[in-house]
């Protein structure tokens, strides 16, 4: 029995993951389509051994996502890029994200099987169903379709696809008929080199719970804070079990910002250089008194009105370059200290001593409670970090979010994973070639063809 | 809409090659790198039942692009199977990625076979001439200059040069604008497969294969080829009874496209037909018997060159150019396409 090891994705925005990533001096702000630019993001995470790296997906588009993270407005089409990443390396897993809703399983089963021969049983495929009500808009939907809709769908797409991964081993037809399908197969793709693509699935409704137990390899959760995270890890392998599932599966992977640097010191310089970059909104004009929390689904705007909306207390009106004073610590209630919480963490200041916190530091501090999991430290901060999750019941692995590219996937790879292997948390080296391999999981047998596919319970 | 053809080149020979091996992208490499050795116009990834790679189009010609640096990169893509959002992603990313080299040959893959689904088929030339035309308005949801991408001002693009499509058609209802940069060919290059309706993609450049009937009067026509040469008289006797012996060769013989000899023969042949104006190319076809399309390259081309009706060298990188065809203006979008025509387009 080998120790326990750390999983570990890039999640790869060409952008950066922090909204002003590209303006860092050291990032390609056109990266997102320079494909010799993408190889070589993905081979830093190859050589530093991570399992996979992440293309995410969005299927509707708006200027105003250039605010927050410009990549997500603007990008090469997943599938092809993942291609071209394919043909620049030889081990890294490649997950490329397609949504049920908006496709049909014999293109997804032949986009995902063809990417697994392209790059000899690396594939993986990131279900997700769509929560982005304007995808609808581009796909002659009248309307945006609710969680339970996408779900049942997704189900099904998931067995059809399945079954013709299969049926590229015997050439028999699948003969599926079901409520949202009729498929006849077999797929003109021979079965994929893993025989069963890696699936990944990310998402925290009760039926993405459900769904996740039930089919995904790896998980990809977002949770800001240890134990929402313990919670989450908790319910999701005990769904697993009680579906029969292998023990250990799925992986769980939260998402993870990492801003690290030789010293602390440079990691939080790093951190105030991004959100220098970021303006402040205009404060609202209040008719009447402040009200906890803001519209629903929205970020909040950046300015002292929402840091007050959060922390309970009104703080409008100062200079958001002026330190914030001690005796604010005594006015906040539990929710209030989450956000400080996050900031005293972020920025390694404090209320009090010698580095102190501006209200600047609590707008950047904004909606990191309701977000994933950040880290702002020197390697072994960092590795700590990781650690405590790893080894206390909350992840299985990180999906890094680096915040500027390459810089931060360059620095994770050159500070942080060598403590990490120092811990003996990952790898040295790829044990094997494919991403099964990586994940420890075996070939798959072929299932029996066609007959019963659409009568099991 | 007309081929816009740069006046100034004479007129040549365009080389394709259909490539229909296994799944393993080493054939497909070397497939690629021979045929742009030879400096063809491009690869067909071929992802039709009959005649398919094994590989889904898309993703194999991406897999190709980055592994090439002049050879232009067609794929088949079926308008009865995807979303028109979903296959106008895949063929500008593929333009993306091979820097100008995509080229979409609208067909279906599967005629007559399975189904995801129901989908219509009565009316699929309306359909499929509708997807199209959705398609390029797609592509040309954004402007070529909408990035901007200033660190110091923090404008990363310019809001006013990306519209919306809002179309509303027959069978298609979509918003956008497409989530991708428009292509660097502006528009990857349309072919048309010459079994179909020619009205379903009534502004087709390329037409593949291209058969005895007119198929619009500014399209490339390429019929098929499948060349077998032998260096001798013997050899090519030779190679004739192996045709006969196999099913491959028996089902090539009888498609009509082989044309077997020794390499004077062969580039005599190719050579007349397209100086008589009978055919802008061929799409070559490799036949049962391994190591042809090598052959074809270092025994035919060069006569072919010699000839001068074929490229030594490509001119430029993008398959617009090799084709001749000047890359589109971005089309106003507020303007109104022209009423469908019905019946043969041309």
């Amino acid at each position: 029995m080998t120790a326990r090891r750390l999983h570990l994705g890039l999640m790869f925005w060409a952008t950066g993951t922090h909204p002003a990533g590209w303006r860092h001096p050291g990032a390609r702000a056109d990266g997102a389509y320079d494909i010799g630019f993408i190889q070589q993001v993905s081979r830093i995470a190859e050589d530093a051994a991570f399992d996979f790296v992440f293309l995410g997906d969005r299927l509707a588009t708006d200027p105003a996502l250039a605010r927050t993270n410009p990549a997500q407005m603007s990008r090469l089409e997943p599938f092809t890029a993942g291609a071209a990443i394919a043909a620049a390396t030889s081990r890294i897993g490649i997950v490329v994200t397609a949504n049920p809703t908006y496709h049909d399983p014999y293109s997804v089963a032949r986009l995902t099987a063809s990417l697994d021969h392209l790059s000899r049983g690396r594939a993986s495929w990131n279900l997700v169903t769509g929560a982005d009500a304007a995808a609808a808009g581009n796909f002659s939907r009248s309307e945006h379709w609710d969680t339970d809709k996408r779900y049942d769908r997704a189900g099904e797409f998931v067995d059809v696809v399945r079954a013709l991964w299969d049926s590229g081993a015997h050439g028999a037809p699948i003969g599926h008929r079901g409520a949202h399908f009729d498929v006849d197969g077999p797929l003109d793709v021979p079965r994929p080199p893993q025989g069963q693509v890696v699936l990944l699935h990310a998402g925290t409704s009760e039926r993405s719970r459900d769904l996740a137990a039930r089919e995904a390899d790896v998980v990809f959760s977002g949770h800001h804070d240890f134990e929402s995270a313990r919670e989450y890890y908790a319910d999701v392998k005990a769904r697993a079990a009680a579906h029969g599932r292998e023990p250990g599966l799925p992986r769980i992977l939260p998402g993870l910002s990492v801003y690290t640097g030789a010293t602390t010191q440079d990691a939080v310089a790093e951190h105030d250089l991004l959100n220098s970059f970021l303006p402040l909104d205009e404060e609202e004009q209040l008719a009447g008194p402040l009200h906890r929390g803001g519209a629903l689904g929205q970020r909040p705007r950046r300015n002292l009105t929402s840091v007050s909306r959060e922390l309970g207390v009104d703080v409008r009106g100062h200079d958001p370059d002026e330190q914030v004073p001690a005796a604010l610590a005594d006015e906040l209630d539990e929710q209030g200290r989450v956000l400080l919480d996050a900031v005293r963490a972020h920025t390694h200041r404090d209320l009090s001593g010698e580095h102190r916190i501006t209200y600047r530091d609590l707008v950047n501090g904004l909606g990191t409670g309701a977000g994933r999991a950040s880290v702002v430290g020197d390697p072994v901060q960092v590795a700590d970090f990781v650690q405590r999750w790893f080894d206390g019941g909350a992840a299985d692995g990180f999906n890094i979010f680096p915040p500027h590219v390459p810089g931060s996937v360059r620095a994770f790879a050159d500070l942080v994973v060598p403590e990490l292997r120092r811990r003996g948390l990952h790898r040295d080296d790829y044990a094997g070639s494919t991403f099964r391999d990586h994940l420890g999981l075996d070939v798959p047998p072929v299932r029996a063809a066609a007959a019963g596919r659409t009568t099991a319970p | 809409m007309g081929r816009n053809q740069h006046k100034k080149r004479p007129r040549q020979l365009h080389l394709g090659y259909a490539h229909a091996t296994g799944s393993a992208p080493d054939e497909l490499d070397r497939a690629v790198r021979l045929a742009e050795d030879a400096a063809f116009d491009f690869v067909l990834l071929d992802g039709r039942r009959d005649t398919g790679t094994g590989l889904e189009p898309f993703t194999a010609a991406a897999h190709a692009a980055v592994r090439s640096t002049r050879i232009g990169l067609l794929a088949t893509g079926d308008p009865l199977r995807h979303e028109p959002f979903n296959l106008a992603r895949l063929v500008a990313s593929l333009d993306h990625i091979s820097g100008g080299r995509a080229g979409w040959l609208v067909t279906e893959e599967h005629p007559g076979g399975e189904r995801a689904g129901p989908l219509p088929r009565a009316d699929a030339v309306e359909r499929t001439r509708e997807f199209v035309g959705l398609v390029r308005a797609l592509w040309d949801s954004w402007d070529d200059d909408a990035f901007v991408r200033d660190k110091g001002s923090g404008a990363f693009v310019d809001a006013d040069r990306i519209r919306a499509v809002d179309h509303v058609g027959a069978h298609f209802q979509v918003r956008g604008p497409l989530n991708l940069a428009r292509p660097p060919q502006g528009h990857p290059v349309l072919a048309h497969a010459a079994d179909e309706p020619a009205a379903a993609v009534p502004d087709a450049e390329l037409v593949l294969p291209g058969g005895a009937t007119d198929r619009g009067e500014h399209a490339a026509v390429l019929p098929d080829l499948i060349p077998v040469l032998g260096e001798d008289v013997a050899e090519v006797r030779d190679l004739h009874e192996q045709l006969h012996a196999t099913p491959g060769g028996e089902r090539a013989l009888a498609s009509g496209a082989v044309l077997i000899g020794d390499p004077d023969t062969v580039a005599g042949r190719i050579a007349e037909s397209f100086s008589a104006g009978q055919v802008d190319g061929y799409l070559l076809h490799a036949p049962p018997q391994p190591g042809q399309l090598r052959r074809f390259t270092e025994l035919v081309v060069p006569l072919l060159r010699r000839r001068g009706v074929f490229r030594h060298d490509y001119a430029d990188r993008s398959l617009r150019s090799h084709l001749n065809l000047t890359r589109p203006a971005r089309r106003d979008p507020s303007r109104r396409p022209a009423p469908p025509r019905t019946g043969a387009a041309s």
